[in-house]
């Protein structure tokens, strides 16, 4: 009986503690969103949780009610919570856990001059002072930590500002000056930056106006009085504004397609490490939204987590603007959002992010994961590489793809003068410049090493092929007309002779193609052949190219492009040519054009493989040396192009230049023609499938 | 005359003429509407539906209020036939449950609500196959019939507005209490069409204020709390399939990644009380609901099945014309059948519930082993993306590597193991499915998998293939891809997407599946003779315990219960033949008839209306089928996986590789980020140690309880008396006699079985 009631007692305590206490939404880490690794160049990775849901903070239950499309949220150093619940006109003090400690802005008293009117944005200096942007009423109200009314700061008064300057103030911060920052909303100059006595300073940042395609021609086209009464475009003002436990400034903008998050330093210049850089994320390429990021939440290892509304999706990057991982969503269902308006960091690396439409916090709890990821990153940014080399391989443990773990233990190993393995390292995590750098060092010992045999091989070669070509003329074989009966033979000295032409006519391109021409050495069969050589040298150099040189993993490669491409190159050429020839009263037939265009193949075929081969031995110190034979091969085709048109139609030089740019053009038109027509094509036709099936279904 | 008639010229004006039509013809078949097909299910199979029972007396008259109707010595069935009022006394402590609520005085319930309060049954239907209306039997004025039957009462309701009737029957048997629907009474005289029936769906509802939840059977199970407020998810409240949803009518455009019903049950607990009822028959079209108040207008918290006779599906014109909803044409006929068990006392818990039907509901197999110990799955490989020309396969585990790592972790201590090979196939885990044979040569071939199965069985390490029947994969030389895969239906073929790292399908890749027949008479008997041949003697299998699907391919089209007796039948032949199957994830039906649970979830899904996560499906589970979890090293933190398994008695699992992962980079498989095993060695022997302190002295004892010790620290108590307490907070816990250590666990050995 005893033992009865004890158990009595013991579950209803359990049932207290399951009723009163936020429980962890996941003591599991299961999230309910995606996460992932975006590389610079676009590839995603899948990344064990970073943050997972640590449960959900709502005054729904509580006396004082629920958060009404709450704008704001600020993190003081103790951990505490403020909230600006604009349409309840108040700011909530909260502890991490959702306990309300104070209120802000309501009073009995009506005459209170700490009553709010509409609080958008909420800030809290070192000294516990509570700074309130109050839209509605045009201010910023300080309060003590008590909740007292201490002062106001109203529109301020300055010749600068213009007449018909109309003051929102959404969102405040306040640097260790004791100046404020101030979002004034649609304002497209920048931050206002008020003194610690609230008059105005001038304005800080600033957003450029965007240069378009359109706007540009306009610009160029038209003088000013054409272009006065267009439409105007002004520079996009920001949304949001941050500061950073080391004094920068971050603001955000919505609608730009760069510099969407903006590092301003005390002068306001834009110190994002990564300049320029767009935040869009490609993987929503397939829907219509536009990524919007309204807020910005720095650590004190200055990790800056950016939140998009849109998709409810957020992103952290280091201090020197790597990407570390994309978490987050919109949805239904805990852990995921309404509508997220304000994001924030704890000093315990708790990420709190404010939803407007559910009103309450999200909690998001870092990973041992992030953790790691953290501490390896702090050591590796202030250059510690020794230190980080241990975090980094317990990161690339839990995660054998994350780049920045490969990258970071390739610099140690290069710095270690490990060069295979830092080799290693950047080739997972295809980092090719890193790469190159510890390829060279591995060269540079290598040649240093194996001098004497590498010297040695190339005199051998080098004797070889003196030798070769100086008896060349010697060796030439006399063969007796019977033997040149036999059927073999003939095949071999055919192919040889073809082999031989087609040398001459790229060595010798005058000489060459009229002899295609005119002593009617050109044959289809030959032309086949040489285009399917083409084809096959730009196979195989896909095949044998060095890693580093390489321009797609080569999983990803097209092969119908690589085959088709080639060929319809050889074709739109010809055919163009042949077509413009015709009427400028071109000699060539139809085949000797497509033979000899055929023919203009031939460098590619015969060098590019040897060049090919030799990117196994360059570093991306020698791209230069490669991009130049690149091109010398490019100029030589065009060339032979030039010299073809030249002697199979008997032009005069101008005119042979002439009809080679023409047919350049006429190319291209002939693409983007084909490109149109194949467009509408398919366009008509979608048209007339859903015209019937629309009857078919609704006549059934 | 005819050869002048014959010019070349005629000759090719009739080979154009020729070809127009072809083309024409073509393009009409091209953009043939692709409506619903009527189609005959279980066509070539004698089904019996189980009769409605012939009443033993003659009709009952409604009036006279409550009145007996079944008595079997521990319940009391008893019924007021005008109200249509159904009510259940437990004798012996004499609680009361009603079918409805008791809505005097209370000023909100208007004329409509009050109608949908006080009916037994809220079913939907539908009259032009576009839109479902929802109504009940008191709404639409309906009249019925009482008639006596052995046990209990049968009623004949007849919906005249509607030109519907059906007849339910309401019986105390076997000691629990059955609602019956006999397929074969429903009558729809016109156009309108049932679309689903909520039996009692007002049974125990419960004010938001009042002590006691609901148990909903999400993934683990959790709780709705009737004292928390559930206004986030706009009172629309939880609603799933069991057993996931049909992917062939899944409407979803996105994947979705929470977890699904399992088992078909669903329960309340009140201050003197609880119950659970259980879908015996027609679990395989219906849903599990759990809604707030507010949810259709009636202020009352109500958990319950809503069993669906007809489906709603949705089609577009074109790729990307407008997209509509469809409701089916022809009737999911099925015995439909729900039980009720109830449980007395104040102190009710969901594990009292749980262990009282779990007995019933997972019956102990035979063959139950003393150990099951940790399992180790050991991936073969798989090949990369891109186009059949440039995929490559990516070997990261030879069948001789596999036998080195199993070799290394028996060296470190890992005495006890079992192990599973995947993506023994040829070109590796998605290869040429459903071609599997002959066993990838780059891995070791045939030779190297019949060594390898040897050694292990030398060694005493219990090996299992996995196995996929069902996914067709690259499959057009092996299978028609038109005429034997699953199809929508709209007639569209299903096809399958991997889901990329954004949470978002790659639409590049396609996979179908195959239809079930097809498997059946040309693959399965093939299939179990080779691997019988190479001395497998254990197969998992995937897809049977994770989905089930319906399938409207005209040459052999299925219900999702006609798949469900395919894979149970598949699942029993295997064991016949090679010794045992299991299945992954776990759903009722496959976990039955399986020898063991892969991948059993270890978490619920993250809808508003799931207020606590509790291990409920565990209960249901433990004792009677080893269950694994997923393996540790794919969760997002390993520590924290490995204590809820702990947690959850889930033996733990991991799946390994020889080479480094970073080589699956550019697959479809690259949502394991880490598996080579020497980066694991460590977790795996803590885990080892886990499992012999926490999970192996308890295996096959039932789990009597799990409590909330404070935020963050959890006991579970098994009938031994043992209890395993874990601590999910990074500060150690003490208290009643426990010590747990941060993000750790710790086990009071109970004193013997009770």
């Amino acid at each position: 009986m005893h033992q009865l009631i004890r158990k009595i007692a013991f579950s209803s305590i359990v049932a207290i503690f399951v009723a009163a206490v936020i429980l962890p939404a996941a003591a599991l880490a299961k999230t309910p969103y995606p996460n992932y690794y975006i590389s610079p160049d676009n590839f995603y990775l899948k990344v064990p949780a970073p943050y997972v849901p640590d449960g959900f903070i709502s005054f729904d239950d509580k006396p004082e009610g629920g958060l009404k499309k709450a704008q704001d949220l600020f993190i003081d150093k103790n951990n505490n919570l403020y909230i600006s619940d604009t349409e309840n006109k108040r700011v909530i003090k909260t502890d991490s856990n959702g306990n309300i400690l104070k209120l802000f802005g309501v009073s009995e008293d009506t005459s209170d001059p700490g009553i709010l009117g509409s609080p958008r944005g909420v800030f809290v200096d070192e000294e516990g002072m509570v700074f309130v942007a109050d839209t509605g009423k045009e201010r910023i109200v300080q309060y003590d930590e008590d909740g007292r009314y201490v002062k106001e700061f109203g529109k301020p008064d300055s010749v600068l500002l213009g007449a018909d300057f109309k003051y929102q103030p959404t969102k405040i911060v306040i640097d260790s000056r004791k100046y404020f920052y101030v979002v004034n909303q649609g304002d497209q100059k920048g931050l206002m930056m008020l003194d610690s006595e609230g008059g105005f300073r001038g304005y800080f940042g600033g957003n450029r106006v965007e240069a378009t395609f359109a706007t540009t021609l306009i610009r160029l086209l038209y003088n000013k009085e054409q272009r006065a009464g267009s439409y105007v475009k002004l520079p996009y003002s920001f949304n949001n504004v941050s500061i950073s436990p080391d004094g920068y400034v971050y603001a955000s903008t919505t609608g730009l397609s760069s510099n969407q998050i903006r590092k301003l330093n005390a002068v306001g210049g834009d110190v994002y490490p990564a300049a320029g850089y767009n935040f869009k994320d490609r993987s929503f390429d397939y829907d219509s939204l536009q990524q919007n990021f309204t807020d910005v939440a720095v650590d004190a290892d200055g990790n800056m987590t950016i939140i998009d509304k849109s998709y409810g999706r957020m992103y952290q990057y280091d201090v020197s603007g790597r990407m570390l991982y994309a978490f987050g969503s919109n949805g239904i269902g805990k852990g995921l959002f309404g509508v997220v308006t304000a994001i924030s960091v704890d000093n315990n690396g708790y990420l709190y992010a404010l939803d407007e439409l559910r009103g309450g916090i999200h909690k998001f709890r870092p990973t041992e994961f992030t953790k790691l990821v953290h501490k390896a990153n702090s050591f590796y940014n202030e250059g510690k590489y020794e230190e980080s080399f241990g975090p980094w391989e317990e990161v690339r443990k839990r995660n054998n793809f994350y780049e920045l773990a490969l990258v970071a233990m390739g610099q140690t190993n290069l710095r270690q003068e490990e060069y295979a393995q830092a080799m290693d390292y950047f080739k997972n995590a295809y980092e090719k410049t890193g790469y190159s750098d510890a390829f060279y060092e591995f060269r540079r010992l290598y040649v240093k090493e194996h001098f004497d045999f590498i010297a040695t091989s190339i005199i051998v070669v080098l004797v070889v092929l003196f030798l070769l070509f100086k008896f060349r003329s010697r060796m030439k074989i006399r063969m007796s007309d019977k033997t040149r009966k036999i059927a073999v033979i003939r095949a071999w000295l055919a192919t040889w002779r073809f082999i031989k032409l087609s040398f001459r006519v790229m060595t010798k391109p005058f000489l060459g193609f009229e002899e295609l021409r005119y002593e009617d050495k050109g044959r289809w069969k030959h032309a086949f052949i040489l285009i399917g050589l083409y084809v096959g040298a730009n196979i195989l150099n896909i095949f044998i190219v060095s890693y580093l040189y390489e321009s797609i993993p080569i999983q990803f490669v097209d092969w119908q492009q690589v085959i088709l491409f080639p060929f319809l190159y050889w074709v739109i050429f010809s055919t163009v040519n042949y077509m413009l020839t015709t009427i400028m009263g071109g000699e060539g037939r139809w085949r000797d054009v497509f033979i000899a265009t055929a023919y203009c193949f031939t460098p590619y075929i015969f060098f590019s493989i040897p060049l090919t081969l030799l990117t196994h031995v360059l570093t991306f110190k020698e791209a230069r040396f490669y991009d130049l034979f690149d091109l010398v091969l490019l100029i030589w085709m065009v060339f032979l192009f030039y010299v073809n048109v030249r002697e199979t139609h008997s032009y005069e030089t101008g005119q042979a230049v002439g009809v080679t740019l023409l047919t350049g053009i006429g190319s291209v038109i002939m693409i983007g023609l084909y490109l149109v027509l194949y467009g509408l094509g398919l366009n008509v036709i979608d048209f007339v499938e859903q015209v019937a099936r629309e009857a078919f279904f609704v006549g059934s | 005359m005819a050869h002048k008639w014959i010019t070349p010229k005629r000759i090719g004006n009739i080979i154009k003429i020729v070809v127009a039509l072809i083309l024409i013809g073509w393009f009409i078949w091209w953009i043939k509407p692709t409506g619903e097909l009527d189609l005959q299910f279980s066509t070539n199979k004698e089904i019996t539906y189980t009769h409605a029972a012939k009443p033993d007396g003659g009709e009952l008259p409604l009036s006279g209020g409550m009145k007996v109707v079944a008595d079997d010595g521990n319940l009391e069935l008893s019924v007021d036939l005008e109200r249509q009022l159904f009510a259940i006394r437990d004798k012996q402590s004499n609680v009361v449950w009603t079918s409805s609520p008791d809505v005097t005085g209370d000023a909100k319930i208007n004329e409509i609500t009050g109608a949908m309060v006080s009916s037994p049954f809220i079913f939907s239907y539908t009259n032009n196959q576009k839109e479902a209306v929802i109504s009940s039997i008191m709404k639409e004025k309906a009249t019925w019939k009482a008639y006596t039957i052995p046990g209990g009462v049968q009623v004949k309701y007849d919906i005249k507005s509607l030109k519907i009737a059906f007849t339910a029957e309401f019986v105390l048997e076997d000691g629990g209490f059955y609602i019956n629907l006999p397929v074969e009474e429903i009558v729809e005289k016109d156009i309108n069409k049932l679309v689903s029936i909520q039996p009692l769906p007002n049974f125990g509802a419960a004010k938001q204020g009042d002590d006691g939840y609901i148990i909903v059977p999400d993934g683990t199970g959790a709780l709705t709390y009737f004292n928390k407020s559930h206004t986030q998810n706009d009172k629309r409240g939880y609603s799933q399939w069991i057993y996931g949803v049909d992917p062939t009518f899944d409407p979803n455009y996105g994947p979705n990644n929470n977890e699904q019903v399992l088992v078909p049950i669903v329960g309340m607990v009140k201050k003197d009380g609880g119950y659970l009822q259980t879908l015996e028959k027609g679990s395989e079209d219906a849903k599990v609901f759990s809604l707030p108040p507010g949810a259709a207008n009636l202020e009352y918290y109500r958990g319950g099945f809503e069993l669906f006779i007809r489906k709603s599906y949705v089609t577009r014109f074109g790729e990307v014309g407008a997209s509509f909803t469809r409701y089916e044409k022809s009737p999911i006929m099925t015995d439909r059948s729900i039980r009720y068990d109830f449980v007395s006392g104040p102190d009710v818990t969901y594990t009292e519930l749980a262990d009282k039907v779990s007995d019933r509901f997972m019956p102990i197999l035979t063959n139950e082993k003393a150990s099951n110990p940790p399992l180790i799955q050991l991936f073969h490989g798989v090949e990369s993306r891109g186009d059949s020309y440039s995929k490559r396969l990516e070997t990261m585990t030879t069948f001789d590597e596999a036998r080195i790592i199993l070799e290394k972790l028996q060296s470190e201590g890992v005495n006890n193991m079992i192990a599973e090979l995947k993506g023994w196939y040829q070109n590796g885990y998605y290869g040429n499915l459903p071609k599997r044979f002959p066993v990838e040569g780059d891995f070791g071939g045939e030779k190297g998998l019949r060594d390898l199965l040897s050694w292990t069985k030398e060694k005493g390490i219990e090996t299992s293939l996995e196995d996929n029947l069902i996914e067709v994969f690259r499959g057009e030389k092996v299978v028609s891809l038109r005429t034997d895969t699953i199809r929508k239906p709209d007639n569209e073929q299903y096809i399958l997407r991997p889901e990329g790292p954004t949470g978002w399908y790659r639409w590049r890749t396609e996979r179908h599946w195959l239809n079930p027949y097809v498997i059946d008479e040309e693959y399965f008997e093939d299939d179990i003779e080779k691997l019988k041949d190479m001395g497998v003697t254990s197969v998992n299998y995937r897809h049977f315990g994770e989905k089930l699907i319906s399938d409207y391919n005209s040459h052999g089209p299925l219900r999702r219960g006609e798949t469900k007796a395919f894979f149970e039948s598949w699942i029993n032949k295997t064991k016949e033949q090679l010794g045992s199957a299991g299945v992954y994830y776990g759903n009722a039906y496959a976990a039955k008839a399986a020898d063991r649970v892969l991948d059993i979830p270890l978490s619920t899904s993250n809808d508003y209306m799931l207020d606590v996560q509790v291990p409920f499906l565990q209960i249901l589970y433990h004792g009677k089928r080893p269950y694994y979890s997923k393996a540790i090293n794919r969760s997002d933190d390993p520590t924290l996986e490995l204590l809820k398994s702990i947690e959850y008695g889930a033996i733990p699992s991991f799946e390994l590789t020889y080479r480094e992962t970073t080589q699956l980079r550019y697959t479809d498989y690259d949502l394991l980020f880490s598996s080579k095993y020497t980066d694991w060695l460590s977790t795996i022997k803590k885990a080892y140690t886990a499992w012999e302190e926490a999970i192996a002295p308890v295996a096959g004892l039932a789990i009597t309880d799990h409590a909330v010790i404070t935020n963050g620290v959890f006991r579970t108590t098994y009938s031994d008396g043992t209890e395993v307490w874990t601590n999910y907070n990074e500060q150690s816990y003490s208290g009643e006699g426990m010590t747990v250590k941060p993000l750790d666990y710790a086990v009071r050995k109970g004193g013997g079985a009770k």
